[in-house]
């Protein structure tokens, strides 16, 4: 038995001897199952992760055993993953024949999870966090990865945007046959995919660029033209490469050529540009056009994401935005409406401990509106808007939040990870989804 | 009076822009003819400046930032100017002696401070919650900054800004966090630092400003930036978890 093995491993692996393999790894599916049951039962989220963990922490063969001959998709990104996810697996079918993971349930032991559950389905679609990918995509290759975008997220816990990129691209120097969807208008995508033949190139804009102003091939300043969306390095020959699509307000056009208009039910610019994505992986996959349009004019909100609740005689629509790229496409959007705003902030674990991005992003577009802002860290918020000139109520509980608004009112709620889930559960409990 | 927030593009990465947009609306706010403006790599660093502040970003940057800021010369060049820096994390390391980068064992930086900066040695990156109490010559409350840095810096001599008390600073074994003299306060704190620590703010105003003391009364923030102290310092988690070796 190799030494190096935990002491989990090391037990596993006796009980597993002892009762046979094949019957150990069923055990563990069941087990997992029901510690996720358990944890849903008792109100403590949806059990998935949970669930995950414990089948991951059993079984660690379990990942790559239930890759085996399946056409996997891995989509990732700082921003964008979840929705993308859902409207690539819509386009390709849906969920009665693409595997896919439940929404935000990312990292290794979600994406086990998803996979072990495959049952007779061939095709994966799966949502893979940044810094997951590398471990996942190493013993569960994927036939295709979707990268869209990199930016700054999370500091305590995930590292700088440079080190992920240098790690994704030796995932496809480990593996040259994996075909990828690259979003080259990212310049760190652009450099990942860089010298790797099999690729689907394509330029979907991006309004966030802070985190890419050193050229990644030789630490020179990258120049960009912010109104054709090109890049340059000033010393070397790194610069945006040509495309296979460009995506421009919702045309989407194939080598110069329109392709197709792009539609989608969910609000926001930044959702076209995943429509648009997702519109390229089923037409690359040969799914009619057709097809691929009504698929995503169906598809409603993920996860909660941009549902709209009546609660308290007003209602809610819901945003999540976690990062300062991803709060700059919710503030562009919202600033086409005039509703009344409750922002609200947590800094826990999987939002990142330090609320320092805060001052990353531009409040004010929201100067002249109604604001209250609510949270674990509410404090940080209200000296941040302060700070930037955005006038503000802080609330301690949400009902209270919600009623400082007059009735009848429709109001805009953004919020980061787990302010986000927890107000998610809120309005499900107290209030009812509208339509 | 201006103030300058030096290459945002290349050392913005954590939040600490936000330092610069406090400067001022706090010397604003305090009736003081402020500006403000944003340096970009590839400008020229404006002669007139009196309080420059420079943040913390990934090694990449930063050595082209400290390029850029060597070549220009002003910065460095304290003997014939009275301007003020506000420096943080990558912003401190650059400044001083010599820094290391994941491309360089070690880069002089611009020897503004006498300090030395080296890769940690067991590679466990400092990160976390930090409070420190500031030198007793500032007549501060206690500091308290997010910090978050893969290097170890070494004072050679002179004053750092505080004694840690909870958190790592500029070194596992030193308890003590970045470094002032009569121009320049550095420090590793995010946080940003000035949104956590308001009079520290102010009396980097007051350096650049001198106006009589009683103007600086509290703004309508800081009674949340009290409320947003309070629930930080009183946090025991922080203390608890460290003391259990979580983090």
């Amino acid at each position: 038995m190799n030494k190096n093995l935990g002491s989990i491993d090391r037990a596993t692996e006796k009980i597993a001897n002892l009762i046979g393999r094949p019957r150990y790894e069923r055990l563990v599916l069941k087990l997992a199952d029901g510690i996720g049951s358990l944890s849903k039962a008792t109100n403590r989220g949806s059990g998935e992760a949970l669930s995950g963990l414990v089948l991951s922490q059993l079984d660690g063969g379990a990942l790559s055993r239930s890759s085996e001959e399946k056409d996997l998709i891995y989509v990732s990104a700082t921003n964008g993953k979840t929705t993308t996810t859902a409207m690539i697996t819509a386009v390709l079918g849906g969920r009665s024949v693409v595997v896919t993971n439940e929404a935000g349930n990312n990292m290794t032991a979600g994406v086990t999870l998803a996979l072990s559950k495959a049952g007779g389905r061939k095709v994966g679609v799966l949502e893979v966090d940044e810094s997951h990918l590398p471990i996942v995509a190493s013993k569960a290759p994927p036939t295709s990865m979707v990268l869209m975008n990199l930016s700054r997220d999370q500091l305590d816990r995930v590292s700088e945007v440079r080190s992920i990129a240098e790690k994704w691209k030796r995932i496809l120097e480990a593996n040259r046959d994996i075909s990828v969807f690259a979003n080259v208008s990212d310049p760190h995508i652009a450099y990942v995919v860089r010298g790797h033949s099999n690729v689907v190139a394509f330029e979907v804009g991006s309004k966030w660029n802070m985190d890419a102003t050193v050229c990644p091939v030789c630490d020179s300043k990258v120049d960009f033209n912010d109104d054709i969306g090109d890049y340059r390095c000033v010393n070397c020959d790194f610069k945006k490469p040509k495309s296979d699509y460009v995506f421009m307000g919702d045309e989407l056009y194939r080598r110069g050529k329109l392709l197709t208009t792009v539609k989608t039910s969910l609000p926001g610019q930044f959702n076209l540009m995943n429509a648009a994505v997702a519109t390229i992986v089923g037409y690359e996959r040969d799914v009619p056009l057709e097809a691929i349009r009504s698929a995503l004019a169906s598809l409603g909100g993920v996860g909660g994401r941009y549902s709209t609740f009546k609660v308290l005689g007003r209602s809610v629509t819901a945003f999540m935005a976690k990062n300062p790229a991803g709060w700059q496409q919710i503030i562009a959007m919202l600033a086409e409406s005039a509703h009344p705003l409750i922002v609200g902030i947590n800094a826990n674990v999987a939002d990142g401990k330090d609320t320092s991005w805060l001052y990353d992003i531009d409040f004010s577009p929201f100067g002249d509106r109604d604001v209250v802002v609510v949270g674990e860290r509410r404090f940080d918020i209200a000296v941040r808007l302060s700070y930037g000139g955005v006038v503000h109520r802080i609330c301690s509980t949400y009902t209270e939040a919600i009623t400082t608004f007059d009735e009848g009112e429709a109001i805009s709620y953004v919020g980061n990870y787990t302010e986000f889930t927890k107000m998610m559960r809120f309005l499900r409990d107290s209030g009812e989804l509208a339509q | 009076m201006k103030i300058v927030l030096l290459y945002p593009d290349l050392l913005g990465t954590y939040g600490d822009s936000g330092n610069g947009e406090i400067l001022y609306r706090r010397a604003v706010a305090r009736g003081i003819n402020a500006t403000y403006q944003r340096v970009f790599y590839g400008d020229p660093i404006p002669r007139d400046g009196s309080l420059f502040v420079i943040g913390g970003g990934e090694d990449g940057p930063m050595q082209l930032a400290r390029d850029a800021l060597h070549k220009d010369g002003f910065l460095g060049d304290l003997s014939s100017t009275s301007h003020q820096i506000l420096a943080v994390c990558a912003g401190l390391q650059i400044l001083g002696e010599s820094f290391v980068t994941s491309g360089a064992p070690s880069s002089p930086g611009l020897g503004l401070i006498p300090i030395v900066t080296e890769r940690i040695a067991n590679h466990k990156r400092i990160v976390g919650e930090m409070v420190a109490e500031a030198d007793p010559t500032l007549d501060l409350p206690v500091l308290t900054g997010y910090e978050n840095h893969g290097g170890e810096s070494r004072l050679l001599s002179g004053v750092p800004l505080g004694r840690v008390v909870r958190g790592t600073g500029n070194s596992y074994a030193s308890k003590v966090d970045g470094y002032i003299d009569d121009r320049i306060v550095a420090t590793y704190m995010h946080g940003p630092l000035l949104a956590r620590n308001p009079l520290l703010a102010d009396l980097l105003i007051r350096r650049v400003a001198p106006v009589m003391p009683n103007a600086f009364t509290p703004l309508a923030v800081d009674r949340e930036v009290d409320a947003l102290r309070s629930e930080i310092l009183s946090n025991k988690s922080v203390s608890i978890s460290r003391r259990l070796g979580l983090r």
